[in-house]
């Protein structure tokens, strides 16, 4: 069976001989190519026509972004695969939106490379799991992710629960209340049995609560004219 | 013949007695004379030492300016040098250290994959060791991305502010409304850096004094230049008194009026007890009239 061809493109040396390292032990992928700069990894894809490209989102000599969005556009048949340090949204989305085959943290999960790898070779795509874990959350359908929410937090009710990721989101009692169709005196009884149980004195704590056990993604709301 | 020696008589006595006041009449004139002399003697010189002094005055008010227009650009380039310093020590950061780590991870990745099935306590072993360099490099990380994120430069204030903005509300509970214009970013990278410092600074102090519960930022268009707001529903403070208090009481209110004059822009702020504290920064688009 002919082996998964590879560009490494990564300006660190001792990232991208750790990572030449891990492939070789690896049946079935064959690096071709290694690249240190943006530019020779358009070159060198250009010229190898590798399966999979492996890319630093850090390049110096043309970004990551940027040689991704080339070799795509020069070699539609070769996948890209983005090894970054950052895990920020806003990165994943950039990457995401530019049709790369997937994003890995480089410091957490490296050992998935090579899964990440044949995914892509495959037309797949491949996150690593603190970020699958995070898009995931994103569009979960809301009656799936109650269910996940209680299997998680079983001290507190479905009720207490909904309470609760209003709050997070901003809305005052009386919001609250208008869209659970229950009395705001309701709402404020269970606001208030929130704190108890959860022994939190004071409203920023709940929203911090929230936040850390994942009922909501974030507290910004986030408007762009 | 009696009658007129005796008016005549009468008429001495009157013109002696008038002849000795009149005698009194002119020493007390000659003495008020003096006296009026001397006084214009000393008007006249008070009138100099009084110009003397007000010439020393427009010297002194001349040299003080002199003296804040220099303090003024000592100022600035002391921000523009730290901005350059934390730029450069924040890209040390990660193509170095974490850079480095990194690699100690990935080689230890190698090594996990390498070792013997059977030897399971050197694979926990490395395992443990490969978490305690990713708490490193997220350490370095997050200390790097403090002193500069790197999302600023590629790729732009609103995804830097939003990705600042949701590891606040993570850290503090305050939820966060962002309204941002887009053509913001076509500002150039030293008027957007400025604004994201302002908007860090004023956030920290709505962390720590406010007790609010949420905050509006908005980044708006205006006629040739772009406002941004910073709106807390929190308690307020008295702007006159920490604009004159001592230096770390004055929650770097100033470093923002200057970061945002040195970019030739105009920065205000408002606090009242019941209406919260709003910061306001108003950065022209094209490069304003240095002064």
């Amino acid at each position: 069976m002919k082996s998964i061809t590879v560009l490494l493109a990564e300006d660190h040396m001792i990232v991208r001989e750790g990572l030449r390292s891990l492939l070789r032990a690896e049946a079935g992928i064959e690096v071709v190519g290694e690249a240190q700069t943006g530019r020779q990894a358009v070159q060198l894809a250009k010229e190898l026509r590798p399966d999979v490209v492996v890319m630093d989102i850090a390049m110096p000599l043309l970004n990551g972004l940027e040689a991704t969005r080339q070799i795509l556009k020069s070699v539609p048949t070769t996948k890209v695969l983005i090894l970054s340090a950052h895990s920020d949204d806003a990165y994943v989305e950039q990457v995401i939106a530019l049709g790369a085959a997937g994003y890995l943290l480089k410091q957490t999960s490296i050992e998935d490379l090579s899964t990440a790898i044949r995914e892509a070779d495959k037309g797949n795509q491949f996150f690593s799991p603190p970020i699958a874990r995070r898009f995931r959350n994103h569009d979960r359908k809301l009656p799936d992710r109650k269910e996940h929410l209680r299997k998680r937090m079983p001290r507190l009710t479905s009720r207490e629960l909904e309470v609760l990721q209003l709050i997070a989101e901003g809305k005052a009692n009386k919001q609250a209340a208008a869209e659970l169709g229950i009395s705001i005196k309701t709402v404020e009884k269970h606001r208030q049995n929130l704190m108890a149980k959860l022994n939190i004195h004071e409203a920023s704590g709940l929203t911090r609560y929230a936040i850390a056990a994942g009922i909501i993604e974030s507290s910004v709301q986030l408007t762009i004219r | 013949m009696e009658e007129s020696d005796r008016a005549m008589r009468k008429a001495n006595i009157h013109l002696s007695k008038a002849n000795k006041t009149l005698r009194h009449r002119t020493v007390e004139l000659a003495r008020a004379n003096r006296r009026l002399k001397q006084e214009v003697v000393r008007r006249r010189a008070v009138e100099d030492a009084l110009r003397k002094s007000e010439h020393h005055h427009s010297e002194l008010l001349e040299q003080s300016r002199l003296m804040q227009d220099q303090l003024r650009n000592l100022s600035r380039q002391l921000l523009s040098a730290q901005e350059q310093e934390r730029k450069r020590i924040s890209r040390e950061l990660h193509d170095q250290i974490a850079q480095t780590l990194t690699g100690i991870n990935v080689h230890l990745a190698t090594l996990k994959v390498a070792a013997d099935v059977n030897a399971k306590g050197l694979r926990k072993k490395i395992v443990c060791t490969q978490r305690v360099v990713e708490k490193s490099v997220n350490i370095v990380h997050r200390f790097a991305r403090e002193l500069r994120p790197t999302l600023l430069d590629d790729l732009g204030l609103i995804p830097a502010l939003h990705s600042f903005m949701k590891a606040f509300t993570k850290r503090t509970g305050l939820r966060i409304r962002f309204t941002a214009f887009s053509g913001v970013e076509q500002l150039n990278s030293t008027k957007r850096t400025v604004l994201y410092r302002v908007a860090q600074s004023a956030l920290a102090n709505v962390a720590q004094h406010a007790h609010a519960t949420r905050v509006n930022v908005t980044i708006r268009k205006s006629p040739g230049a772009i406002r941004m707001e910073i709106h807390d529903n929190g308690t307020g403070f008295e702007v006159e008194r920490v604009l004159f208090a001592k230096r770390h009481k004055r929650l770097g209110l100033l470093g923002m009026r200057e970061r945002v004059e040195m970019v030739g822009g105009s920065f205000a702020v408002e606090s009242a007890p019941a209406k919260g504290t709003t910061i306001r920064a108003l950065i022209p688009v094209h490069n304003g009239i240095r002064v």
